[in-house]
């Protein structure tokens, strides 16, 4: 899975920043049907967890409600500078991990 | 990365084998606090009309100051219209400094989108949209 993470190098004390999350995945909901008239099995990202700080800040559990190539987009309070780490998982445990860096001033 | 516990409690787990009517019956079963005109803090924002409900952009933001004592734990979105009613939930901390989030949804049909947030203090607030869709996901074949 090839995700994007986007969010400020460098925030204030106590600013709250965006974060923007993206990940390459079909989402398969195992309701469609190929051309063969076949389900499609069920194939989706399930979970997103964010780390930063050395704790988990921010999680997200998705269902096959959730749109091909997940956008997510949520907010931190910038309080350190270090790592900010998002990892989706899937229903099949396949992961992918990103980490950024952020500059706390 | 740190191997620390987690502080959130762990997602559910959608509603396991349980079919839609069952989660339905118990999602209407569930009390929501009524928001009055003055207390209304749950926004959630969604076109009036999607072209297409493979992807709908959708926006849910809860007015909370998101201090430890007084924060937003979580933000589900509801979407009874889809053979599985709950889209996805959002579990938030002190650490988040605001409790929104933007992201895309699938739709099946035209629907009234809920959006139901439990604060710290274990009262739940809701608010909706409805949103007309012109050509549902994909998912008619096997509709109940």
């Amino acid at each position: 899975m090839r995700a994007r993470v986007n969010l400020p190098a460098r925030a204030r004390a106590g600013e709250v920043i965006t974060v923007k999350t993206l990940v390459a995945h079909p989402m398969e909901t195992g309701y469609a049907r190929d051309v063969r008239g076949d389900l499609v099995p069920r194939h989706i990202v399930t979970e997103f967890t964010c780390w930063y700080g050395g704790r988990e800040v921010f999680r997200a559990a998705f269902q096959p409600a959730i749109a091909a190539n997940p956008f997510l987009e949520f907010h931190l309070r910038a309080t350190v500078s270090g790592r900010v780490t998002c990892r989706w998982r899937t229903d099949r445990g396949e992961e992918t991990a990103l980490e950024r860096t952020i500059e706390v001033a | 990365m740190a191997s620390r516990e987690s502080d959130i409690a762990p997602p559910r787990d959608g509603f396991g084998g349980a079919s839609r009517r069952q989660v339905l019956a118990t999602l209407a079963a569930a009390p929501l606090a009524q928001a009055g005109a003055a207390a209304a803090p749950v926004t959630v924002e969604l076109p009036p009309i999607a072209e297409t409900g493979n992807s709908v952009p959708i926006r849910v933001s809860v007015d909370s100051p998101m201090t430890d004592d007084d924060h937003v734990r979580s933000i589900e979105i509801r979407v009874p219209g889809n053979p599985e009613p709950i889209a996805a939930t959002y579990f938030f901390t002190p650490a988040c400094g605001v409790a929104a989030l933007r992201t895309n949804i699938r739709l099946a049909r035209t629907q009234r989108v809920t959006a139901v947030a439990e604060l710290a203090d274990g009262r739940r607030l809701s608010a909706h949209a409805d949103v007309v869709v012109t050509l549902g996901a994909c998912v008619e074949e096997v509709y109940p």
